[in-house]
């Protein structure tokens, strides 16, 4: 996704390449920080909280590691110390589930109603499995990837995926035998 | 096959990992149990409602919201361009001091040993101290001193990392051998010799690098010697150890130990530094190819001698910190280092604070000539001559240039001088320089680093802010 060239005139002080880079992986970053931390307001902080970290810390990233995933460990890392700081006091309700998405037609009506059953349901899960999930599906990124990540084991990865779905199929079940939203 | 196994199988399913043998197996036993069959369908539609959430984006662009800050850790030399600035790009200049302090420490106590052999010079050298120290208001006053450096090493460790704090431990340390060395030039002007007993008095003491801080301006020539050793040390604790400086010295007034050897060690290493990493400055100006020769001959140089006044008026101030990178200094320190001790002979009192303040200065210089250790900096000679203050061309402002705490101040032009905004603070190497006004809403100013990267700024006084101009 990055070009290691651009990675490398970065770490040797380019600041234009490494503010293009910044701008390369934004959304990636606000992407993540938006499903695991579930509103606009708080993944925009995060998002940019590991900018600055990216920007800071750019020397500290190495080659054996994939950028990608050292990134994604960097936002996953601030959104788990935000939402430990600040999720006890957020209750379901008060999640603002407005996407802002490009497309706006009618059935995006209902693929966001879907979609808010969804990531409702993701918010409740636990922060590592639903990191794991955002992952997965929001950065497309495979077993050994989220792994690297998170600096978890492989078998600590696909337990926590697999328990996920199997979570999250269950409140979404729930939810369509007309359940918790009403 | 069971359904909890199958379940693992589905689950692997859904991530394409699974083989052709295991897809054939999976399925199967999906024909058979319609259970699994209906829990494979959701799960398969969940995975499908994943993949498909909203590929949400940030509402603006997030890189644009944050350039103010990421120029703030510029500035604040936290980041990469700032550390390849200042250092090698990979360095983290953070870490380095903790992991050159063992070398260090022997460098020291090897010191020690060859302090104690050449006791009689150190005696002497010590006996200045002592002298000093009864001028400044007795022999009790040893013992305070002693009992004020905890203190400040307290406060560093408060104040900094445990990284920076050792390396200004280390930078002291490495006074005591530049002292060493010192003690051989002998520059010991003013001691008597009924010093001699308290000097041995005194002695355990000097063990500690704090102590033994007066004789530092005679050791120029010596220092230069020593440089080889000295210099990497240096590298990051002068960063450290200027900061530190100024509040040990508002809180401890009177007496001059525990600090002043701080400074002074930075001093002798900013010296060295000037005089053999970059070989060019010392030969061309006068001043410092004079220094070390002055300082032999323990004439003060009367050339300098209005320097020290201000050096201490800055201490009474309670700013001691000069502004660091200025070249001139650099290129005079050595004298200032020897007028300070052509003072010392003379009046105590002054002495202290000259040797202080110039100690405040010369870490920061210290932390200035490291990076002239690098090649393509050896060039870096001394600066055009700076405006101080610039009044806005409506003369209703005026911009100073605040060295002591390394900001700008802009203030009313008039009488009552009431401060209308103050910048960030630049960093300890950089040389800021004052470009111009745009009316009195904007000032343009410049920091230059000391490899000659300059970054523009402006400050936009009605809105309070500073942004750096792209080149």
């Amino acid at each position: 996704m990055v070009a290691q060239q651009l990675i490398k005139a970065a770490q040797a002080g380019d600041r234009d390449a490494l503010i293009t880079l910044l701008r390369e992986i934004e959304t990636h970053v606000y992407r993540t920080a938006y499903y695991i931390l579930g509103n606009e307001p708080d993944a925009k902080d995060a998002a940019q909280e590991a900018l600055i970290r990216i920007y800071t810390k750019i020397n500290s990233y190495e080659e054996k590691a994939q950028f990608k995933t050292w990134v994604q460990r960097i936002v996953t890392n601030i959104c788990i110390d935000k939402f430990r700081r600040t999720k006890s006091t957020v209750s379901i309700e008060e999640h603002d589930m407005v996407f802002t998405s490009d497309n706006s037609v009618e059935d995006e009506m209902m693929s966001s109603f879907v979609a808010k059953d969804i990531q409702e349901a993701i918010d409740r899960l636990p922060e590592h499995h639903r990191t794991v999930v955002v992952l997965r599906y929001m950065q497309d990124f495979s077993y050994n990837e989220i792994a690297d990540s998170l600096d978890l084991p492989l078998n600590t990865v696909k337990s926590y995926l697999y328990r996920a779905r199997q979570q999250l199929q269950t409140l979404l079940r729930d939810y369509q035998k007309g359940g918790v939203r009403g | 096959m069971n359904c909890q196994e199958v379940m693992e199988l589905m689950q692997r399913e859904l991530d394409h990992d699974l083989d052709d043998s295991e897809q054939a197996a999976m399925k199967a036993h999906l024909q058979q149990c319609s259970e699994c069959a209906e829990m494979f369908a959701r799960l398969q539609r969940l995975s499908q409602e994943l993949a498909n959430l909203p590929k949400v984006t940030p509402p603006f662009s997030l890189v644009d919201s944050i350039l103010p800050q990421l120029a703030e850790v510029d500035r604040a030399g936290e980041g990469p361009i700032a550390a390849a600035a200042v250092s090698a790009p990979k360095t983290k200049h953070a870490n380095a001091p903790a992991a050159q302090l063992p070398s260090k420490r022997s460098v020291r106590s090897r010191t020690m040993r060859r302090l104690a052999t050449a006791s009689g010079v150190v005696a002497a050298g010590l006996l200045m101290v002592l002298v000093m120290n009864q001028l400044d208001g007795g022999m009790g006053k040893v013992a305070d001193d002693t009992a004020l450096m905890p203190q400040s090493g307290g406060s560093m460790s408060t104040t900094f990392s445990a990284n920076e704090a050792s390396g200004v431990g280390e930078s002291s340390a490495m006074a005591v051998e530049k002292r060493m060395a010192m003690s051989e030039s002998a520059k010991i002007e003013s001691m008597s010799g009924e010093g001699a007993t308290a000097a041995d008095t005194v002695v355990p003491k000097s063990a500690e690098p704090q102590t033994t801080k007066s004789q530092s301006p005679a050791s120029q020539p010596s220092d230069a010697m020593q440089l080889p050793g000295a210099r990497q040390p240096e590298t990051s604790p002068p960063v450290a150890a200027q900061p530190t400086a100024p509040p040990s010295i508002a809180s401890e007034s009177p007496s001059i130990q525990a600090l002043p050897s701080a400074s002074e060690d930075s001093n002798i290493a900013r010296s060295a530094g000037v005089a053999q990493s970059v070989p060019e400055i010392a030969p061309t100006d006068p001043a410092a190819a004079d220094s070390p020769l002055k300082t032999d001959t323990g004439l003060p140089s009367s050339v300098d001698g209005g320097k020290a006044a201000d050096q201490s008026g800055i201490v009474s101030d309670g700013s001691p910190s000069v502004a660091p990178n200025d070249a001139q200094k650099y290129v005079n320190s050595p004298a200032e280092g020897e007028e300070s001790s052509s003072v010392k002979s003379t009046n105590p009192q002054e002495m202290d604070v000259a040797d202080r303040s110039s100690g405040a200065e010369d870490t920061q210089l210290g932390a200035s000539n490291t990076v002239m250790e690098e090649p393509e900096m050896a060039g870096f000679t001394v600066p055009s001559p700076e405006v101080e203050q610039l009044v806005s061309e409506d003369g209703l402002l005026v911009a100073a240039l605040d060295r002591g705490n390394r900001r700008i101040a802009i203030t009313t032009a008039d009488s009552k001088q009431a401060e209308r905004y103050v910048s960030a603070a630049w960093k300890e190497q950089q040389q800021p320089k004052l470009i111009g006004w745009k009316g009195s809403t904007e000032l343009t100013y410049s920091l230059t680093d000391v490899d000659g990267k300059t970054t523009t700024i402006v400050i936009d006084i009605g809105n309070r802010t500073e942004t750096i101009r792209e080149p």
